[in-house]
Parts: structure tokens; sequence; C-alpha cells
């Protein structure tokens, strides 16, 4: 069988599964309703003359939304490597040394900004861009460079005080940057009047850092889970040994708590503003996370390391509500731009998904 | 499971609600529709989205469809005709019964290509080549042209009745060729 005849008939199979999912209950309904008919349509009239229309409807069910598909695909070139939205507009880092600006509404290359070198991580808020790129003739490796999204210009170049990778994050109003990763070096932020990489906020392994709002969560390869003071750096709550030895990947904020991302077992794992364990669901997850209007998108990997899918949960719950097959095509970065997600794929491509 | 649907006719296919059962009926017909509209496309990229257009909307609409009426097969390329239609029309495949039912966008590789255009050429044409040559042009006017049977009567001045039974007749045959003649 042909690899199109195929994958087709998957996707058949799949959506008549959900048809038959979807519609079970309201034909079980259905049947249960007939004998009761009379008898409820009766006394729903009296509850509505006693209670009120407005309670009618007070317990439906939230709308669960449509199973995740891709709506566009957008074809950005270069080998993408990390995404993030600000500024009104999408960036995205091609992997040539040029940051790219797309406009979320026409989904349209709006300007290709040279960036020096080549750029490995990207963080945007609403009045600045930010990336961190590769300097050759620096001992240290790596600069955080500063883009004006009103003129799509380079405008500062910050030098660092020890080696950094690929954790960048713009949060309260400050830029965090996490130095010297090969050695667990300190949290740092970037002083704007300085153009400097300044201060010491807790030396650890991280992993991940993601801010949402005033706060900054930050998560070590040992498990130490941290929130902070996005504007000052403060440590607002510390959690030792979450998932240790776990080897948590990827944590996203999402309303008052965040999701983390265990790459051992592959589950993610849902904790509150003071940091204690909620809910918890295996799915495989193996890479980014985003949290869009609604939705907690999930990268998964099978275990034979090949096919790829975006789980769409509840951030709530962790209910899963639908999967996205995207084959081979794994995900650099997630990035919610409203009730989308769009997926970085190395590939040059930008999948919308909805 | 799928040899259990193995056994099943194409109405069984169509009413039973199951997933499984729904990949049969692919099963038996992906092909002869791949063909059937490769040969009116001559492009297997507009053959393949047209297939998979007309297998969601068959999949949409299968709780309407009734067994006892036309063949399953034929209700099956009443609905490519129209999705057919429907391209020259706007000059794109539209693929709304697929984002109803939120189903992925499949890629053409070079090799499915390459199929999808030797379908064009060979399946249909050997399918039908074997009918008689009054069931054949039947089949083409009613099923692939969605013609009525009524206008075919009166357009070859012979009665209703015939046009049917030879829609009928030859369908028949095409299904015991394709191995689904339950």
């Amino acid at each position: 069988m042909s690899a199109y005849i195929a994958e087709l008939r998957r996707e058949l199979v799949d959506a008549a599964e959900r048809e038959r999912r979807r519609s079970a209950p309201r034909r079980a309904l259905a049947r249960s309703r007939r004998p009761l008919a009379l008898g409820l349509a009766s006394a729903a009239v009296v509850l509505a003359a006693v209670l009120g229309i407005a309670v009618l409807g007070r317990n439906a069910p939230e709308p669960v939304p449509a199973a995740p598909r891709i709506v566009a695909t957008i074809r950005v070139g270069g080998q993408p490597l990390d995404g993030t939205i600000g500024a009104g507009s999408v960036w995205i880092a091609d992997g040539t040394g040029r940051v790219l600006r797309v406009d979320p509404r026409s989904r349209r290359v709006v300007a290709r900004i040279p960036a020096g070198s080549q750029v490995t991580a990207i963080a945007a808020s609403g009045d600045a861009v930010w990336a961190v790129t590769s300097i050759r003739l620096n001992v240290h490796g790596h600069q955080v460079v500063g883009i004006d999204p009103t003129s799509d210009r380079v405008v500062t170049h910050v030098l660092p005080t020890a080696a950094f990778g690929r954790l960048l994050e713009v949060a309260g109003g400050t830029v965090w940057v996490q130095s010297d990763m090969q050695a667990g070096g300190p949290l740092q932020r970037v002083d704007k009047r300085k153009d400097r990489i300044v201060g010491d906020f807790g030396r650890s392994w991280r992993s991940a850092i993601a801010g949402q709002g005033d706060v900054l969560w930050t998560l070590d390869v040992n498990g130490v889970l941290e929130r902070r003071d996005a504007a000052t750096g403060r440590l607002l709550a510390r959690r030792p040994g979450f998932a240790a030895g776990q080897a948590p990947t990827a944590i996203a904020p999402a309303g008052r708590g965040a999701w983390v991302a265990t790459g051992e077992d592959g589950a993610v794992t849902r904790v509150t503003d003071d940091l204690k364990v909620r809910d918890r669901v295996e799915l495989g997850a193996r890479g980014p996370m985003a949290v869009t209007d609604g939705s907690l998108w999930v990268t998964t990997v099978d275990a034979k390391g090949i096919n790829v899918e975006l789980v769409r949960l509840d951030p709530g719950t962790g209910q899963v509500l639908g999967r996205l097959r995207l084959g081979a095509r794994l995900p650099r970065a997630l990035v919610a731009v409203g009730d989308e997600v769009w997926a970085v794929i190395g590939d040059g491509t930008v999948l919308v998904i909805r | 499971m799928a040899a259990h649907f193995q056994s099943q006719s194409d109405d069984d296919l169509l009413t039973t609600d199951d997933a499984e059962a729904f990949g049969m009926f692919y099963d038996r017909h992906v092909h002869s529709v791949l063909g059937y509209f490769a040969r009116r496309t001559g492009e297997p990229e507009r053959a393949a989205d047209l297939t998979a257009e007309t297998f969601a909307s068959a999949l949409a609409a299968r709780r309407r469809y009734r067994p006892g009426g036309a063949p399953a097969v034929a209700w099956l390329f009443a609905i490519a005709a129209r999705r057919l239609a429907d391209y020259h029309r706007r000059g794109r495949v539209d693929a709304r019964a697929q984002r109803v039912l939120a189903m992925e966008p499949v890629p053409l590789g070079a090799e499915d290509a390459e199929m999808v255009r030797m379908l064009g050429e060979d399946t249909a044409v050997s399918l039908l080549s074997g009918l008689p040559a009054d069931q054949r042009a039947a089949i083409r006017w009613h099923v692939v042209d969605d013609r009525s049977y009524g206008e075919i009567a009166a357009d070859q001045r012979v009665s209703e009745q015939v046009v049917r039974q030879r829609v009928s007749r030859g369908l028949a045959a095409l299904r015991a060729r394709m191995g689904g003649s339950r």
C-alpha cells in the first residue's frame, strides 16, 4: 500500500472514530429521553417558572475545542531554531543568522533582520525583542542582542560575563539569562541602561525558564523548581527535589500555576503557585510546550523516537482534548498566538495549528 | 477486526457504527476513485486532494446513506462527481469536509504521484472495458456525469427502467470484479 493511501486511511478511520465518540452520547441521550420526554417537559415548565429561565444552562459543560488541525503552513526558509511573540509580531530565529518578523494576521514574513551571527534563542516583550547570538571572537561564545521593533534593526549588543546557551526569557520587563550553563552558573539579568549582564540570582544547572506576567519560573536538571518575582528576581517559592532524576525539560505557566514536562518518564505535571503537585499525565512528552487560550499544547514523541504528536490538554485538569500527528516534524518551539499555536519546525516551516 | 469486515457488504460497512468498517469501505474503492480523478484532472496532486475530500464527504454523509437504493459504489461516485464539479467551478479543491472532520492534509510523495498517474491510465479503463457498451455508457452518464435516469432515457430514447437496469447490472459486474460482490 502506498504511503499516501495508508496515511489517508488513518486520517479517515481516526475521523470516523472521533465522529462515533462524539455522536454516541447524543444517541444514548436521545434514547433515554424518549420515555421521559413528556414528564421532563412538564417539569421543565414548572421549574422554569419557579427558578427563572436564566438558571437553565448553568451546568452546561464547557465547549470542547475541536480536534487540533493545521490551518496554515508558513514557509519561512532556513532551519528555524526558536520562536516567540511580542510587539504585535511573531519572531523566528531562522537558523541562518537572521530574525524573521511574521505578521500574525496575514501570516507573512514582513521583515528579515540580520543578527550578525547564528541566533540560538529569542524572547520578546511588548516593546523589544532579544536574541542570543553566537560570537566567535568572544571567549564566552555568545552575546545578547536587542532588536528595535520600530526599525527592525539590532540596536543593542550585550556581552556576557560568562558563557551561556539557549535560556533567555523576558518577564516583568526584565531580560533573564542563564549564565555559564556548563558549570551551573547564576541566573542573571540584562541591565538595559548599561548594556551589561549583571546579578547572581542563584547558581544552578537550569534546564528551563519561563515567564508569565510578573512571575518567572525556573527549573533545573536536579528538579529544583523556583518561582520568582520577574521584575526583581526575588525568590517567591522554591521546591527542591521536584521530578528529581526525571530530566525536566520544559515549563509552561498556566493560570495560577505551571505545567512541567519531564523527559525521563514523558509526563507533564501541574504545579500550583505554591509549588504543590496537582495533576500528572504521562504522554511521552519530549519537546516544547505552550499555553494558548484554553489549551495546553505538549509535544510528544513515541517510544521509537519517530512519530511526533502535538497533544492538546485542558490546562486546568490535564484532560486530553485532542491529538495532531506531525510525523517526523519535531517542533523546535511552540508559540502561543491567541487561540492558535505556531509550531516552529526545523525544515523551514511554521505550522499554524488551531 | 479487519478480517471480520472483509466478509461484509458495502451496505453493511456504511451502516455499521465502527470506524474500521469505513476503513474497509475505503480500501475497496480508493484505487478506483483515485483513478477516476486522475483521468479527469490529469494532475496526481489534485486527484489525491479530491479523493481525500470525496471520502471525507462520504464519511460525513454516511448516516444518510440508505441501503437498498443505488449501490454504495454509485453513491460514492456521485459524491466524487460533485466534488469534481466543485473543483471545476472554483478552480481549486475545497477541503470543507476534511476541515469539518478535523482531518490533517495528507501530502503526496513522488512515488505516490506516479501511482496515481498509473491508476488514471489503467484502473477505470480496465474495469469498464469488459462491460457491454450499453452498460458502460449508462454507468458513465449516470455515475460519472451525474445525469438522472430520466435524462439519459430521454436522450437514448429508451425507458427509464431500461437505463436503471443497465446501470444496475453494470455496477454489479464491476463490484464482482473489484471483489465486493455481496
